[in-house]
């Protein structure tokens, strides 16, 4: 019975681990903690396995969970929400700005311009666009006034805008 | 955008649009970040082993990670996530059940996969079907990646369900053949015998087949448009055959592309609407385009991470 779970448990994890990591690693660009984390969502599951019961996708209880561990994480290196930006943000590190760049190339620099984003604007803005939270959610989970999202989200997408000036011209 | 992103979408309008050309940038702006970190792919055999000496220790793992104060910190944070464990799907029951198998078919090769109800699903290159040893449930449910023939064995109380990443097809007993590639945008849904339901997952539309129909879902746009077609080109893959009787040349064009997974870009707007009779065996996509040159001043250029420029005229 005990080798039919650890074999359960193998799908499972086969199934949705890629799943799960890059749901975090969108949050949290780090390969290995998101790897970590992911890991760690697993065998919490493992660990209440006799009863533990969800009454949502898999999928989606996996995700929640994994997002909320990736949340916490940031929370505990004491992300200091009232600081100033230090992280002076310079567009033209990334590309030599007057050349439209597509496919592959244009990927690799939004990749590239969203992890130059300062923490905590990368942060609401990734909340916003992949997690499907609300502002006002976004404002409860990371105990912040949803003023402050707001101005973190305008903040985002004007590097954002800027970084793809280019790119947002015209069509 | 699914409903959900269209939520997420108006709230950033509301926010931080003013005018025209604001709304415009930050939908561009939102359908660009969508491949945000697409290419990154864990290994899971490493998160695995990992995973399982953790499960053998029975302990808490140490190092790296920040253990949680699981009282103080995620109480507060995980309160989204203490609804959902109220009740419903035992987790219990879902490890407990049959463990599917996988086959998959390499670059150049295809398989025929008999599955515990005597369905046969032949299987096109680079495709995956996953499905479980016997079909215990009240529906027949298979997955697919890739491109797959379908010949459902009929059983009127199970429907088979089989499920792409964004299709579902729901059939009785009946031949149908898929197309749903990872990579590629589109998908194809072609019916040779019975009757076939499909939802497109994006919009949740669904769609009734019969005979003769094949489905073609772009992909970004969100109309899918089920057209009759006189031949079996959609399913010619299985015998490495192409056949077109006094076809237009564009019709031929979208065959080949959906055969190969490749996309044409027609240069010059040339116009490709003229009658070919042709045929191709056994033919790879160079042979296939080298034919048709060979009969019409058209010129295929090299592709381009899947995409091919035609340029010339063909039909005066």
């Amino acid at each position: 019975m005990k080798a039919d779970s650890e074999k359960a448990m193998e799908t499972m994890f086969r199934e949705y681990y890629p799943f799960l990591c890059k749901a975090i690693i969108r949050v949290l660009p780090d390969a290995h903690l998101a790897e970590d984390l992911a890991q760690d969502v697993f065998f919490d599951i493992w660990n209440k396995r006799e009863n533990f019961s969800i009454n949502t996708s898999l999928q989606a209880y996996l995700r929640r969970a994994g997002i909320n561990r990736a949340l916490n994480y940031i929370r505990d290196r004491k992300i200091r929400w009232d600081d100033e930006e230090k992280i002076a943000f310079q567009a033209s590190n990334l590309t030599d700005a007057s050349r439209k760049i597509e496919g592959e190339e244009l990927k690799q620099k939004i990749e590239e311009a969203i992890n130059q984003l300062p923490e905590r604007c990368r942060l609401v803005f990734t909340l916003s666009r992949f997690e499907e939270m609300s502002y006002q959610e976004i404002a409860d989970q990371l105990g912040i006034s949803i003023k402050t999202v707001e101005n973190q989200m305008s903040k985002a997408l004007r590097i954002l805008r800027e970084a793809f000036d280019e790119e947002l011209k015209g069509e | 955008m699914t409903s959900k992103e269209k939520k997420g979408f108006s709230e950033w309008l509301a926010a931080h649009a003013s005018g025209k050309e604001d709304e415009r940038a930050l939908k561009q702006l939102w359908e660009m970040t969508d491949s945000y970190q697409e290419s990154y792919r864990p290994d899971v055999e490493e998160g695995l082993s990992a995973l399982k000496k953790r499960m053998e220790l029975g302990a808490s793992p140490s190092g790296k990670v920040v253990r949680l104060n699981p009282a103080s910190k995620l109480l507060r944070i995980a309160a989204v996530a203490a609804v959902l464990i109220v009740s419903g799907l035992a987790l219990k029951n879902y490890l407990a059940r049959p463990v599917p198998e996988t086959v998959a078919t390499a670059e150049g090769t295809h398989k025929s996969v008999p599955l515990a109800d005597g369905t046969i699903v032949t299987l096109n290159q680079n495709s995956r079907l996953t499905f479980p040893p016997a079909f215990n449930g009240s529906k027949r449910k298979v997955q697919l990646e890739g491109e797959a023939f379908f010949e459902v064995a009929p059983d009127a109380t199970k429907p088979f369900v089989l499920e792409t990443e964004k299709v579902a097809v729901t059939v009785l007993g009946t031949s149908f053949n898929v197309r749903s590639m990872p990579g590629e945008p589109s998908v194809h849904v072609f019916v040779k015998s019975g009757k076939v339901e499909v939802q497109l997952k994006a919009t949740g539309k669904t769609y009734q087949l019969t005979p003769g129909d094949l489905l073609t879902w772009p992909g970004n746009s969100q109309e899918a448009q089920p057209v009759k077609v006189a031949d079996e080109n959609p399913i010619g893959w299985k015998q490495g055959t192409l056949k077109f009787r006094e076809a237009p040349l564009n019709q031929i064009l979208t065959d080949i592309q959906r055969q190969f997974g490749v996309a044409f870009d027609l240069k010059n707007g040339a116009r490709l609407t003229c009658p070919f009779t042709i045929s191709f065996e056994k033919e790879n996509l160079r042979g296939a385009l080298d034919a048709i040159e060979a009969s019409c001043p058209l010129h295929f250029g090299k592709a381009v991470n899947g995409t091919i420029s035609v340029t010339g005229e063909c039909c005066k």
